[in-house]
């Protein structure tokens, strides 16, 4: 014992790999205050797992082949992206929860099942999916954080051309702007995007490009009638842009690319291009997938040297190495570092609803409950409690295993 | 002496009249003879030597006669008893000269009359005669009346019987006097103290020096009758030290005499009606100061009952006391329960006059609560709880006395006693039950008892032999868990000392703890004990994690209230708090290196953890993720492996699953991954290769997919610890398990039966048609002209196509041309595969491949187990490998030299003196080729030769015969020879079988497959 308290800390272990893809991640999300995770892969299939247990609460066939993004829409509706051009979105709330399969793409390889029940398809767009650009999504009306809206707007690389892209609103499933792109430069097509809300009325695009270009187009949308501009385009990669990912607050845009640098572009006020931002080489080339935590101040990537790394957004500077996976990482999520309040009330009461068989004498329970002094928790719900709060990041990669980890 | 005047008898019952006269006149005149012949003979000055016999007869029969008649109630009346008794009185006063057998008749005449008409008819003046002669017979005295007893030459001594026979005179003589209502006549006055007195004493006298048992218990009876019916109080208080003192004589151990334990119990019941007569609190309430001196006869010998005397007497009773109850461990309950009836009474009654003796009465109690016996347990529980409930002064000595002996309890444990240590333990843990029934508040005595229990814990377990060894309480394999539902959930063994000695000890330190459960503060001694048995060194921490445990089950209580309460829902925030405590404790405690140091610590891990999933119930399920690992992880580690199948199946019941198999298959995901981290973390410990293996067994092949990345972590340990015997034997054991759950998991491969004919029909000449011949040509013209074919044949790594290989010796045009269309379709095929995409081997395909793969790397290793393990593994893919030609046949090409190599050239030794090791190493290697030969086919009949060579260069196995391991060998290698045949070796290969099988060589059974092979494919008929 003593010995390994004088050595060095030993390097991060992931808590659980999750089993049940067979081919390689594509997308990730958390989702519900880190009670689920889900996931997607090359063959089409996603994953919702239940994160306090690690096991599958369901498992279905989205697409005929690769997703590309996924998103959840408010509290029950999933959105998957494929590359057999569809923009699909599934009605998956915690009540439709119960009825679905759990057999997992790798149990399907023994011929266990190999049809799957499906969510309650809401929309369905047919999409570009010539490249690998995955969907972006925003708000269709200023002033919200997160996908909460009834109505959404979705970005994704024009039908007619890759190197545009079209916005569409969502459920109305209408076109509401189309052929967004750099009128001037040369850019290939469009490899990631990012769609937010600037102000009460600046609807902005964040694109990253095949050439390495990093392109932001702001739209004044008070006005029936205006141009898209570009406020800037900056190419400080020298390879096609991977991922890029937005700050909670709006204020920068973070672009990984398959070299090695990590740019942080920071985003003007108005349309002249100050060209404020911050470069770094990471000596890591192939930097597959980047985000940034909810709290703004750690992001990590997910590269093809198989680590996923995890940086402070203040100085840049790496804080530690996640090594586990043995293939290339293609995707990295984190959980929302936010305390559960309301939200986990909610997904307590529902869980208790589910469990309500275990429970045999209400009345008894009540007396009880009544009786200790501070709030009566299960063991269940005391192990949720703590799983979700937990800071979570989780990495998919080549290999089709998803790991969790805990960090910072 | 006096004759009795015959009193004139009234008759009460008129009916009754005329048949008792008749039947009095009958026994008169039965009797009168008797009497008068017996006067005669007694009646003289002395009775000589040669009429004691006649004496005697008369007497039996006087005996006799009046036995008879006295049935018949009111028969003899007082009147005729006094006649009877005219000539007995005669042989009183003879009684230092006649036989102990007359007076022993005698007295039984006596007996028998105040029984019957004296039995409530004695006169005064008859009692007071009587209790004077009898206390002098029993006595064995010179006649009353006369000189006192001179000399203690005069002295007569009287036989045991005589005096059993006189001392039950007096008791019926009491008894007569009881009932007469004459008692205060007799006792009362105060001239009477001194034979009183002396009766009394002369009883005591007899108890205390009693040797048989009878005459003790009707000493004992004649003096309870006398002591507590018969004499005022006020006399036996005169008596009171004497008879105490006399009693305790008795009761208390003496080498002299045995006292049989129902005599004891008598003589403490006697003691405690004396003592409860004579201190009753309201007797006592106002006792004055003092009195004035009663002047008369006999004053000095009365004793009056003053506030000074009660106390200096109690003073007195309170010595006594503590020595009767030295006899509270005795070993028969019938004395301890006499012990509680005198506490318990004198508690009762006398606790204000004996408020001295309070502490050791209570004392008593709560030891005998804590009593194996339970009626008596009960009773003294019961009898405390009344006394405390009415007396607070026996509440605060109970206090005090359990703090006392929580202070004492470590010097206790540190003696050589065992039988003492448990003692003190109970006693301790009573005292605490009864303070909870009492609702006193003994926080701070928990507290105290905490820290003493913890030290003579500490003191125990460093006593020589309490070092855990290894003990194995039960036979446990894992073979059980690989089994379904047994009847029972196994119990786990004590861990924390084993010596034999310190079983008992140990086990009511337990009940105690568990005790301390019920109490107010357990939850935060619990978690302070958890605190210490995560920092401690051991044995402190075990010490420590054994409090928490069982005080936890003290807190939870009866395991069968568990089932109605659950646990989740009924218990206290805290409790709750507690529990999850412990639980992350023992997963913490088990995750630790496992060694000789952490072996009790761990094994009380387990037991904590069972108790934890216990108390939860099937909620428990939600931990395992957590939780099951680190208890699987100890199925592999020496020492623990036997908590650990005990903990499963307790876990298993607990969660509700059907079997400790269900509950491992179920959650084999949580298992997997926890393997998986380890094996990625380099923890070289051997447990998660073992348990990876186990966990593979039982779960079957439908966890193959979830493998891969397990079985990835095994190539690359494989690869950088390679040459590490123990570890890559452990390693390839997985792989083991692995291939053969994996072979499973793949269906479209032949049997070795269908492989065998298979081959047969491939191999069989066939009358060539035209036709058949023509489309061969056209084939072989088809690949022939094409050169650019061939050379990315060539070009390839590991060629696939023996065709395809320039070197291959002894590959004519003309054999090809008989392979014929299988290999020309395979051609074809593979061709088409090229252009079509392939579809990708499955998961088990690929995890069967990687591992035949790496076995030529390891079959150089010097372990023969590891080499048979690695021929056998290699033995087991090949059959499914063969699904996927081509993939297959590259392996076959990798394996083959280094397999036929391990066959002929292992390093140990030549053929001729091979140990069994290796033999065995060569069986393995025969087999591997053999399955090799049946699975490629043709693949490989150009390299048979060299097998062939090099089997006949090694020469003369053929002729082996003697061990069973060569005649094993000998099997193997003419398996491996069919093999070759249906593999379609060389001409010279099957010549030279066909001699050996023509020469009759090859003896065995395999003969028979070679014969047939032979024949079907050559036409050979041997």
């Amino acid at each position: 014992m003593s010995n390994q308290l004088q050595s060095s800390p030993p390097p991060p272990a992931p808590l659980f790999i999750l089993r049940g893809h067979s081919s390689q991640i594509h997308a990730l999300t958390f989702l519900r205050q880190n009670s689920r995770l889900l996931t997607a892969d090359s063959d089409g299939y996603v994953i919702l797992w239940n994160i306090p247990t690690r096991r599958p609460v369901a498992a279905w066939k989205a697409h005929e082949s690769a997703v590309l993004e996924v998103a959840v829409w408010g509290d029950n509706k999933i959105i998957t992206h494929g590359r057999d051009n569809k923009l699909l979105v599934w009605k998956l709330g915690p009540e439709e929860e119960a009825g679905m399969d759990t057999i997992t793409p790798a149990d399907a390889q023994l011929g266990l099942g190999r049809t799957w029940r499906k969510p309650w398809l809401l929309n369905s767009l047919e999409v570009n999916a010539l490249n690998f650009c995955g969907f972006a999504a925003s708000p269709s009306t200023s002033g919200h954080a997160a996908l909460t809206t009834s109505s959404i707007f979705v970005v994704f690389p024009s039908n007619m051309d890759s190197e545009s892209v079209d916005i569409w609103k969502l459920p109305e499933q209408q076109r509401v702007y189309a052929g967004i792109k750099a009128r001037d430069i040369q850019t290939g097509m469009a490899m990631s995007l990012r769609l937010f809300w600037l102000d009460e009325k600046s609807l902005a695009l964040a694109a990253g490009y095949e050439s390495g270009h990093v392109c932001l187009y702001v739209r004044d949308t008070s006005q029936e009638v205006a141009e898209w501009k570009m406020w800037f385009a900056r190419k400080e990669h020298s390879q096609p842009v991977l991922s890029i990912a937005l700050s909670p607050d709006h204020r920068y845009v973070l672009s990984s690319s398959a070299d090695a640098n990590i740019v942080k572009h920071s985003i003007p006020t108005d349309a002249s291009d100050d060209s404020r931002m911050k470069i770094m080489d990471t000596k890591h080339s192939g930097q597959q997938s980047i985000r940034i935590r909810d709290d703004g101040k750690l992001f990590a990537t997910g590269g093809w040297d198989k680590m996923v790394r995890v940086y402070s957004m203040k100085t840049m500077k790496e804080l530690a190495v996640l090594k586990w996976h043995r293939e290339g990482v293609y995707a990295v999520g984190f959980g929302t570092t936010k305390s559960p309040g309301q939200n986990a009330q909610s997904v307590y009461s529902q869980q208790t609803s589910t469990a309500s068989d275990t429970v045999a004498m209400p009345e008894l329970v009540q007396t009880l409950s009544t009786a200790s002094t501070s709030g009566y928790l299960t063991l269940e719900q005391r192990r949720d409690e703590r799983e979700t709060c937990r800071h979570w990041i989780a990495a998919g990669a080549k290999d089709g295993k998803v790991s969790l980890w805990e960090i910072y | 002496m006096d004759i009795p005047k015959a009193s004139s008898s009234s008759q009460s019952q008129p009916q009754l009249v005329s048949e008792v006269d008749v039947l009095r006149k009958k026994a008169f005149q039965d009797l009168q003879p008797i009497c008068v012949a017996i006067s005669q003979l007694a009646a003289k000055p002395q009775i000589y030597h040669d009429s004691t016999k006649e004496l005697q007869q008369y007497l039996e029969t006087l005996l006799n006669v009046l036995q008879t008649h006295s049935r018949h109630y009111g028969v003899i009346n007082n009147h005729f008893a006094d006649y009877i008794f005219f000539p007995l009185s005669h042989i009183f006063r003879h009684r230092q000269d006649v036989p102990d057998r007359i007076m022993e008749l005698t007295l039984d005449c006596l007996h028998a009359l105040l029984c019957s008409a004296w039995d409530r008819g004695a006169t005064v003046e008859l009692a007071k005669q009587l209790l004077i002669l009898l206390t002098f017979t029993v006595e064995g005295a010179e006649t009353p009346g006369g000189a006192p007893a001179s000399t203690a030459n005069s002295k007569k001594e009287i036989s045991e019987e005589t005096r059993t026979a006189a001392i039950r005179c007096c008791f019926a003589l009491f008894k007569s006097i009881d009932k007469s209502g004459i008692k205060d006549k007799v006792f009362g006055s105060i001239e009477a103290l001194p034979s009183v007195g002396h009766t009394v004493v002369t009883l005591l006298g007899v108890l205390v020096t009693a040797q048989g048992s009878d005459l003790q218990i009707m000493s004992l009876e004649a003096l309870e009758v006398l002591v507590c019916d018969c004499l005022e109080v006020d006399a036996v208080v005169s008596f009171l030290p004497g008879i105490v003192s006399q009693l305790c004589k008795f009761i208390l151990p003496n080498s002299k005499y045995r006292r049989p334990f129902r005599n004891l119990a008598a003589a403490i019941k006697l003691l405690k009606r004396i003592l409860c007569r004579v201190f009753d609190d309201v007797e006592n309430s106002e006792l004055p100061d003092a009195v004035g001196k009663s002047e008369g006869k006999n004053a000095e010998m009365r004793v009056d009952r003053t506030k000074a005397w009660l106390k200096a007497t109690a003073g007195q009773i309170k010595m006594a006391l503590e020595g009767i109850f030295r006899l509270r461990s005795h070993a028969k309950p019938a004395v301890r329960l006499a012990l509680l009836e005198l506490s318990r009474d004198l508690l009762d009654t006398c606790s204000t006059s004996l408020s001295n003796c309070v502490g050791i009465l209570v004392e008593t109690l709560v030891i005998l609560v804590g009593d194996q016996d339970e009626d008596i347990s009960q009773k003294a529980d019961n009898a405390l709880l009344y006394a405390a409930g009415v007396n607070n002064e026996v509440k605060g000595t109970l206090v005090e006395a359990i703090h006392s002996w929580i202070l004492s309890l470590t010097r206790v444990i540190e003696s050589n006693d065992e039988a003492a240590k448990v003692a003190a333990v109970q006693r301790i843990n009573a005292g605490i039950q009864l303070l909870s029934s009492l609702d006193v508040d003994s926080e701070i005595l928990q507290d105290l008892l905490n820290q003493n229990v913890q030290q003579s814990l500490r003191i125990l377990s460093h006593e020589k032999g309490a070092q855990i060894s290894q003990i194995s309480p039960y036979d446990v394999s894992t073979d059980l868990i690989l089994s379904d539902r047994k009847n029972k959930t196994l119990e786990f063994p004590e861990v924390l000392l084993r010596h034999q000695s310190q079983t008992d000890t140990l086990g009511s330190f337990r009940s105690l703890v568990q005790q301390l459960g019920k109490s107010p503060n357990a939850l935060s001694i619990a978690e302070q004990q958890l605190q210490v048995a995560t920092r401690a060194q051991a044995p402190e921490n075990s010490i420590s994690l054994w409090i928490a445990v069982n005080m936890m089950r003290g807190v939870v209580g009866d395991d069968s209230l568990m089932d109605i309460l659950d646990f989740d829902m009924g218990s206290s925030a805290l409790q709750r708090r507690v529990t999850d405590e412990m639980l992350t404790v023992s997963v913490d405690l088990l995750s630790r290196p496992s060694n000789a140091e952490n072996v009790t610590l761990q094994a009380l891990s387990l037991e904590a953890l069972s108790f934890i999933a216990k108390t939860y119930g099937t909620p428990f399920r939600n931990t395992l993720s957590e939780t099951l690992y680190p208890v699987v992880h100890h199925l592999g580690t020496p020492h623990t492996d036997q908590y650990a199948i005990i903990a499963l199946d307790q876990i298993a019941s607990a969660c509700g699953y059907s079997s400790a198999r269900e509950l491992l298959v179920s959650n084999a995901d949580y298992l997997l991954n926890a393997i998986a981290l380890k094996l990625t973390l380099a923890e070289l410990e051997p447990q998660a290769p073992l348990a990876l293996r186990m966990i593979i067994k039982i779960a079957g092949p439908a966890i193959v997919p979830y493998l891969d990345d397990l079985v990835q972590a095994v190539f690359e340990t494989l690869d950088s610890f390679h040459g590490y015997e123990k570890l890559t034997t452990l390693m390839f054991g997985v792989l083991e398990a692995t291939s053969e759950e994996a072979r499973k998991a793949i269906k479209d491969y032949p049997s070795e039966n269908e492989i065998v004919t298979k081959r047969i029909e491939e191999l069989k000449p066939k009358p060539i048609t035209e036709d058949d011949f023509l489309a061969s040509l056209d084939d072989v013209l088809k690949v022939r002209p094409d050169p650019t074919d061939e050379d990315v044949l060539n070009l390839e790594p590991t060629p696939q196509k023996p065709w395809g290989k320039p070197k291959e010796p002894g590959v004519s045009l003309e054999e090809e041309e008989d392979e014929s269309n299988e290999l020309t379709t395979t051609d074809d095929s593979s061709k088409q595969l090229a252009e079509v995409k392939v579809t990708p081997p499955s998961s088990a395909y690929t995890l069967l491949q990687k591992t035949s793969l790496l076995i030529p790397n390891h079959l150089t290793t010097p372990s023969p187990p590891l080499r048979i393990l690695l021929l056998n593994l290699l033995t087991l893919t090949i059959p499914p490998l063969s699904s996927r030609e081509d993939d297959f046949l590259p392996l076959i090409h990798q394996t083959w030299d280094i397999t036929v190599y391990t066959l002929l050239y292992s390093q140990t030794s030549s053929f001729g003196e091979a140990d069994n090791n290796d033999i065995n190493v060569k069986i393995a290697a025969a087999k591997a080729l053999k399955t090799m030969c049946l699975y490629a086919g043709t693949f490989v009949r150009g390299r048979c030769i060299k097998v062939w060579e090099g089997l006949k260069k090694k020469g003369g196995v053929w002729e082996w015969s003697g061990g069973r391991g060569r005649e094993r060998l000998r099997l193997e290698l003419e398996g491996l020879l069919e093999g070759m045949v249906l593999a379609g070796a060389e001409e010279d290969v099957v010549g030279g079988i066909v001699e050996l099988v023509g020469k009759g060589r090859i003896a065995s059974g395999k003969v028979e497959g070679l014969r047939r092979a032979l024949r079907e494919i050559g036409g050979w008929v041997i």
